[in-house]
């Protein structure tokens, strides 16, 4: 009976009873099944709490009975209205916020791309903003499934998409496909990509085109498709009119052909350089400035330097009367210093020079075989000039599709 | 009449083992400590004081003497008193 939440769900009314014997209230209104709790004598009168429901039934024992009644608390949620109608403005701002905070929350803020290495993010957001899903997209105006397959049919370079939507960011996952590589996988030749001289061939499939030590430019054959029956001296008594009769066999030659190649790389370097120093002199100005007149406080205008550079640091600060402010000027007194390098040094710089730019065009892991440094320039000429070959060994076969016409 | 009644209905309680207080309506009373008495088969309130609260029962009525007496709840069987008891008397 005594249960608390039911009794704040109902309303509990505390009441004041005035007058002689008391007890008579109480025990009639235990006949009539009303619940009295927390009954307090006070002086002249008996302070106790009952439901909202008995309050109309205690009214009536009470007046039959001329006792006077007095309602001194109400608790409970049928009495929260009077707080809900004071505090309106409190109450409404906070189903404000609510509904803002849910509204907010409904859109997509953030969009993010995860997991894709060739394919660019903003091809991805572009193609998932097509299909309604973009920064400040409803999440109801778009199906994730719906997004997902989009994405997939208009990329067809993605095997998977997965759209995670978390609060109000949105996560794209992608699975970029491995395409297969150009790999030539018909017949074909086997030619050499740069000039060199063959240092070893390693065939492996096809008919060998050149030997070793032979000298090759760019573009030739070194293992041909075309395999022509090659007749077996050894078989005595072959049917040689057979053997001719033979079409040539067509297949995807292979092999590795390593052969040595050159590189050739260039390089300067003038005979005479210039190179500015500073000495170490300095010159500093202070000046004070107002609207009226700049007062030096420190140094004089003039440096007095041939060469210089100068630094400065301006503070103003601009009122009605004018503007008042300060200047720092520091000159740096500066020096051109002339060298002639000596030829052994230029040499020494120019192919230094020559090996980074050879650097530049040689792929790495290469075998270094030889260098070999040629002076272009004439010893009276203010830059000297060189030219530096390098020669490494490297394979220089080349797949190419044999033209079937 | 009541009294062989009252007889036959105490023996039939022991003999077959069942509580008097079902039986026979007899009041049964809990005491936690000094401050609260529970008080079951009560036939309602005659005087209630700060220091005096007077029960009626089946049969007399209980008299409970002490300060500040309160009653936490009342109900038609049921009653729970808090308070400073000092004694408790049973009056016919």
């Amino acid at each position: 009976m005594d249960n608390r939440v039911l009794n704040q769900m109902q309303g509990i009314i505390e009441i004041r009873l005035f007058g002689q014997n008391c007890e008579k209230v109480m025990n009639m209104s235990l006949m009539r099944g009303i619940y009295i709790w927390d009954i307090k004598r006070k002086d002249e009168c008996l302070e106790f709490k009952i439901r909202r429901s008995a309050y109309h039934a205690l009214k009536n024992i009470a007046a039959d009975n001329n006792f006077q009644m007095e309602i001194i608390n109400e608790q409970g949620i049928p009495f929260l209205k009077k707080v809900i109608q004071r505090r309106s403005g409190f109450l409404s701002g906070a189903l404000v916020f609510l509904l803002a905070i849910y509204l907010m929350s409904s859109f997509i803020w953030f969009v993010e791309v995860t997991n894709n290495q060739k394919i660019d993010s903003s091809t991805i957001m572009l193609t998932a903003a097509k299909h309604g899903l973009y920064k400040g997209a409803g999440k109801w105006s778009f199906s994730r499934s719906q997004v997902e397959k989009g994405i997939l049919v208009d990329l067809n370079q993605l095997s998977y998409v997965k759209v995670d939507i978390r609060g109000v960011k949105a996560t794209i996952e992608v699975v970029e496909k491995i395409l297969p590589g150009d790999d030539i996988t018909g017949p074909c030749h086997i030619v050499a990509s740069k000039d060199g001289v063959i240092e070893e061939i390693l065939l492996l499939e096809g008919q060998m085109n050149v030997q070793e030590g032979e000298v090759v430019s760019k573009g030739d054959i070194l293992i041909s498709g075309i395999v022509f029956y090659q007749p077996n001296t050894s078989l005595a008594g072959g049917d040689e009119a057979e053997i001719k009769e033979m079409p040539p066999e067509i297949v995807r030659a292979r092999g590795i052909v390593r052969a040595r190649v050159w590189y050739e790389g260039y390089g300067e370097c003038r005979r005479t350089s210039k190179k500015v120093v500073y000495t170490g002199r300095e010159s500093r100005q202070v000046v004070v400035r107002t609207p009226w007149r700049d007062f030096t406080l420190m140094g004089a205008g003039d440096p007095g330097f041939e060469q210089f550079s100068q630094k400065i640091s301006n503070k103003a600060i601009d009122s009605p009367l004018g503007t008042f402010g300060w200047i720092d000027m520091t000159a740096r007194e500066k020096k051109t210093i002339v060298r002639h390098i000596s030829e052994n040094e230029a040499v020494k710089i120019a192919r230094e020079n020559a090996i980074k730019n050879l650097q530049g065009k040689m792929a790495d892991g290469k075998r270094h075989q030889d260098l070999k440094v040629e002076i272009l320039s004439s010893p009276s000429d203010p830059v000297l000039r060189c030219k530096v070959a390098v020669e490494f060994i490297e394979d220089i076969a080349k797949a190419e599709p044999i033209n079937e016409q | 009449m009541d009294k062989k009644r009252e007889m036959f209905n105490r023996a039939m309680a022991e003999f077959l083992d069942i509580p008097k207080d079902l039986v026979l309506d007899l009041p049964r009373l809990t005491l936690t400590g000094r401050n609260e008495l529970y008080l079951e088969n009560h036939r309602g309130i005659i005087e209630y004081t700060l220091n005096r609260l007077r029960i009626n029962l089946s049969r007399g009525f209980l008299e409970i003497q002490g300060h500040n007496l309160e009653i936490k709840s009342l109900l038609p069987e049921e009653i729970s008193v808090f308070g400073e008891i000092d004694a408790i008397k049973f009056l016919d």
